[in-house]
């Protein structure tokens, strides 16, 4: 209890003058000679007890009148019974939506439709800057002494760090102006790191707010159950605390119109250098209006390569498609923009990552050469993976290949390889197994293809992997089924492939790769010892009959491929088949460690990723730093590992996130490169000391967002009925609201009434006490006497 | 010299009670002729009844015409009327000392002093006898009745010298004046009437019962009947100093006016009981519209 005017309090002091009368009264005496004595013998102590007691009341409501009239005037604030001096401090956690319908503008006057991107969302709001004001608001009107703790709920809900009010405030300050979304909210994982937080906080009351913009999408998808859990979690916590739901957005029950550009895409996502690649952008209408004339924009490197204008009918989608030709290696950065202004700036922009690559280089030992075209053991395997320089003659493939007798596989020629493929080969000499060894722990890659001239005991009697060799597997003998025409075709099982590479291929891949008919095959089965690790060696794709077709192992930082038949057509009609090229790049990319890159992620998942050394000198090659500069760019030091690799987890934002590797001056000055690598993207050597990921939500969620359909109030008051959640629409109706809980109650409403009544009971007993009404009173019940 | 009376009878209660009569309700016993019935049969106007002759009756009152018309011998009876004797019983006890604050200053005895003085004065002017009895514990003065108009002068000198103290014990005094009041006549009691309620009404009825007709003026203070006392007081009893109660009156009031009421209605069923009459009378009445109140309404109850 606390007073607002604490010094009118005293006045209660006023009580002891009914006090002092009554006392002071008391010890008056009147002395009457009196004649009826015997009347009052009589009548002497009959009633005096009831009467008394009376007069006790009638005393005590008059002490009660000047300390209720004090009390009410100092206005006190009542508090429950869990804080006992002072404003009781609580533990708040705030949870802040920061997804991307939180980046809608809602003050959002005149759509202007003839705009450049500079003049876009100036002078605006986020739905996400009110969030953070709000935020702010309830973190200035906690108690002295509390502690809250503020949570970014988007994917991946985030902690901010600290836990003081005012530290958190400074924080969230900073926070207004971000313009870019994190991913969907994940409201789960968000209330379960609160409840976590709350549970070990110190004080006894605790509260939970959701500052969000109550888009219908963000809800939904939480399914009954974990919404059940969640809820019986909140109710399980020691000190259950009171849950709050604060909507910024406008309640509105119409859609809102929107562009977005729902996905970006180059075709193929990983190109060689001189390779041209088609940029397509999916554009979406979320609005019940048409647009027409709508510019959009395509940007490489930030440097516009293509401008359209397409007309978008109400709630549609449109593909635009635009050609690129990458002049320098590297990852490249793409990005559309539709240069309109709308409700969602946010998802007016949207990136991917090109991969522009050199080519590969890989050498074929050809077990069977011959002088007619297509003769030779290693033409389907030439054709396979350089079929542009094969065929057109011109550059833009995946790898060049050279092929070579095995007599002439020496280590110059291995040191200039990336992948080695030994096909047919009859034997390999002892020098030649320990060379391959050798470059395969240095991290290449390397294939055997065994056929019809493969010298099996030869091959059986090669090192196991566990020994220092490069067998893992025992060959037992060729199986030939060619001799008899009408015999038994065997194919490969593509029901259950585990392997990646495979298991990716498109399907229709797939179902070509199920269709080659296999003739004859080398029999062999792993070797257990290669089956342990660090080797791993496993079965990675078996024939319909259980056989073995292609094992796989790692080998030092490379790994190798063993396939039981041959590259040629002698022992299947593979090569002949459509599966043949994209099977052997997949296959080649596998072994070489150079597969499509994955460079977009979802957001709060780990970016795990390598900038290989672009110098040759070995005194640079010791693992550097890495400068991360992220989509609000911002830039992040993250230190590389051994093989220059390195992992970056702070990917909660949308959009393009840039690792650089820094000079070695930068890293060890630690000034850090200008935050603007996109300028310098255009020197081909800058190119190579970087890579880029794109964190991307789900194209479904993604769109969901950008609908922006705000719950109704009645789905809102459901929500808030499920949750046990007390619904506000603003911090300020949050404050309200909760000050009675933090603060306490003002009662002075009540005390005025309390004095009111005291005041009207003491009139009516003085009343009923006094000798004359007394004397009516008897008259009227017993006549005159 | 001023007469004494008029320090108790102001002239305008005299011009009052001048014109007042008040009669006997029974017979009475007189020496001389007078106003009231007497239960002596006399040789008076007023014929009253025939009676057969029986020997030894004087032949003087035989109703010759009578026997004239009947042939039987009747005696002719006429009423006797005689004068009044009264006796106004004068309480002079402690009790009677109290005067309140709305009785004008009077004390109830100096009302009731002057009630017997227009009361004396009222039957002497009628050619009644008029004696007084003061008391208090006992008969302390008693004038006996006579009818002389100087008698008055006697009773408001005793009037005059009657000062209230001392208990009162009605009862006894009232048994004493048995022995005063032996032929049949009025007795007036003039009292606050505190003491046993049902002992003077047993005292009452006893004298009712020696053929004396009692009028009982109950004289009370305003204050004595609704008690309006406030603060704490200290009774300290008229009669006997060493008796004082400290109360509250405000914690009493109730339960004494429902004492005040309990006591007056016995005292009223032990009178009705006997035929008396009870007047309660408050000191803040003026005594002369009492007397005139009262005599008004037993000529209209005769």
């Amino acid at each position: 209890m606390t007073f607002l005017n604490g010094l009118l309090a005293f006045g209660a002091a006023a009580f002891t003058i009914p006090l002092l009368i009554h006392l002071l009264h008391r010890n008056r005496v009147v002395t009457v000679d009196w004649g009826a004595m015997h009347l009052l013998q009589f009548s002497r102590n009959v009633n005096a007890k009831r009467v008394h007691w009376q007069q006790l009341l009638l005393l005590f409501l008059r002490c009660l009148l000047p300390i209720l009239l004090a009390l009410a005037m100092s206005r006190p604030l009542f508090q429950s019974w869990l804080s006992t001096t002072g404003p009781a401090s609580i533990s708040i956690a705030i949870l802040i939506d920061d997804s991307m319908s939180m980046f809608a503008m809602d003050n959002t006057g005149q759509v202007n439709n003839n705009l450049d991107e500079t003049n876009l969302s100036a002078g605006r709001t986020t739905r996400f800057a009110k969030a953070c004001s709000a935020a702010i608001e309830i973190l200035a009107g906690l108690p002295a002494g509390s502690n809250a703790a503020v949570l970014l709920s988007g994917t991946k809900p985030e902690t901010m760090n600290g836990q003081i009010p005012d530290e958190l405030a400074i924080q969230l300050e900073q926070l207004i102006n971000r313009t870019v979304p994190a991913g969907e909210l994940d409201i789960e994982n968000s209330l379960r790191l609160a409840l976590d937080w709350l549970g070990k906080s110190q004080h006894p009351r605790r509260q939970l707010v959701v500052v969000s913009d109550y888009q219908t999408n963000d809800w939904s998808k939480l399914s009954k159950e974990s919404t059940f859990e969640l809820v019986e979690l909140i109710k399980k916590q020691n000190v259950v605390p009171e849950f709050a739901m604060v909507n910024i957005a406008p309640t509105k029950d119409e859609k809102q119109s929107n562009l977005s550009i729902d996905s970006i895409l180059s075709v193929p996502s990983t190109i060689a250098s001189g390779q041209e690649c088609s940029v397509n952008t999916t554009i979406g209408n979320h609005g019940d209006q048409d647009c027409n004339d709508v510019p959009i924009a395509v940007y490489a490197n930030d440097i516009e390569i293509d401008r359209q204008r397409i007309s978008l009918p109400a709630n549609t989608t449109a593909l635009v498609r635009s050609r690129w030709a990458p002049k320098h290696l590297g990852d490249q950065l793409l990005r559309s923009q539709i240069l309109r202004d709308d409700w969602l700036v946010a998802d007016n922009t949207s990136s991917s990552v090109l991969v522009v690559k050199e080519p590969m280089q890989i050498l074929l030992v050809d077990g069977d050469r011959k002088k007619e075209p297509m003769q030779s053991e290693t033409d389907f395997l030439r054709l396979a993976l350089s079929p542009f320089s094969i065929l057109h003659g011109e550059k833009g493939d995946m790898a060049i290949t050279k092929s070579v007798q095995p007599q002439e596989l020496s280590e110059p020629l291995l040191k200039a390889a990336r992948v080695v493929c030994l096909c047919n080969v009859a034997e390999v000499p002892e020098p030649q197994q320990r060379w391959l060894r050798d470059f395969v722990n240095e991290g290449n890659g390397l294939m055997v293809f065994l056929g019809d001239r493969v010298r099996i005991d030869q091959y059986q009697s090669w090192p196991s992997v566990a020994n220092g060799g490069l067998r893992i597997a025992n060959l037992t003998g060729r199986n030939s089924v060619k001799s008899t025409d009408n015999g038994p075709e065997t194919r490969l099982n593509t029901q259950q492939i585990e392997f990646v590479p495979i298991r990716d291929m498109s399907p229709l891949s797939l179902a070509s790769l199920a269709k080659a008919r296999f003739e004859s095959r080398i029999l062999f089965s792993l070797d257990p010892a290669a089956t342990l690790a660090p080797f791993n060696a496993s079965v990675a794709v078996r024939f319909e009959d259980n056989q073995p077709w292609l094992l796989q192992t790692s080998l030092g930082n490379g790994r190798c491929l063993w396939v039981s038949t041959s590259c040629d057509d002698d022992d299947s009609n593979l090569p002949s088949r459509t599966a043949f090229l994209p099977l052997i790049q997949k296959l080649a990319a596998y072994a070489a460690q150079v597969e499509p890159p994955d460079r977009q992620l979802t957001s709060g998942s780990e970016w795990s990723a390598s900038i290989p050394p672009q110098t040759t000198d070995s005194s640079k090659s010791s693992p550097g730093t890495i400068q991360v500069v992220r989509p609000d760019k911002k830039s992040d030091i993250v230190q590389m590992e051994e093989g220059h690799r390195f992992h970056f987890s702070d990917t909660r934002l949308l959009g393009p996130y840039i690792a650089t590797v820094l000079a070695e001056s930068d890293s060890t000055t630690g000034v850090l490169a200008p935050t603007e690598p996109m300028e310098e993207m255009h020197s081909a050597s800058f190119a190579l000391n970087r890579t880029l990921v794109c964190v991307k939500p789900d194209v479904m969620k993604s769109s969901a967002e950008s609908q922006l359909q705000p719950m109704s109030s009645k789905e809102m008051d459901d929500l808030a009925k499920t949750w046990n959640a007390r619904f506000s629409n603003s911090s300020v109706e949050l404050l309200d609201s909760t000050r009675s809980v933090w603060y306490g109650r003002e009662i002075w409403t009540w005390l005025w009434t309390a004095l009111v009544i005291c005041f009207l009971a003491e009139i009516a007993l003085e009343q009923r006490l006094s000798p004359r009404s007394q004397a009516t009173r008897q008259s009227r019940e017993q006549g005159v006497l | 010299m001023k007469l004494p009376f008029l320090r108790w009878l102001s002239p305008q209660d005299l011009s009052r009670v001048t014109g007042l009569q008040l009669y006997a309700k029974g017979v009475v016993e007189g020496l001389s002729g007078g106003m009231h019935r007497s239960h002596h049969i006399g040789a008076s106007v007023q014929f009253k009844e025939h009676r057969p002759y029986v020997p030894g009756d004087e032949t003087r009152n035989i109703d010759w015409k009578l026997y004239g018309k009947t042939d039987r011998l009747y005696i002719r009876q006429y009423e006797d009327e005689t004068n009044l004797r009264c006796t106004l019983a004068l309480d002079q006890s402690g009790s009677m000392r109290y005067s309140g604050s709305r009785s004008q200053g009077l004390t109830k005895h100096e009302f009731g002093v002057r009630l017997a003085a227009s009361l004396a004065y009222l039957l002497i002017n009628q050619q009644d006898a008029v004696g007084l009895a003061t008391f208090d514990s006992t008969i302390r003065n008693y004038i006996p009745p006579r009818s002389r108009p100087n008698h008055l002068q006697a009773l408001f000198q005793a009037m005059t010298d009657s000062v209230p103290s001392s208990e009162t014990d009605l009862s006894i005094v009232l048994r004493g004046l048995l022995h005063n009041c032996k032929r049949r006549g009025l007795v007036i009691l003039i009292s606050d009437c505190f003491g046993d309620a049902e002992a003077i009404a047993k005292s009452l009825t006893l004298l009712r019962n020696n053929y004396q007709e009692v009028i009982v003026f109950q004289i009370l203070d305003d204050d004595e009947v609704d008690f309006p006392f406030q603060s704490r007081t200290m009774f300290r009893s008229l009669e006997l100093a060493s008796n004082q109660i400290l109360v509250d009156p405000i914690q009493l009031r109730k339960v004494y006016i429902e004492n005040m009421q309990r006591y007056q209605s016995e005292l009223e069923r032990g009178c009705a009981q006997s035929r008396i009459d009870l007047i309660p009378v408050r000191t803040s009445q003026s005594h002369s519209t009492v007397l005139s109140n009262y005599i008004a309404k037993r000529r209209s109850g005769k």
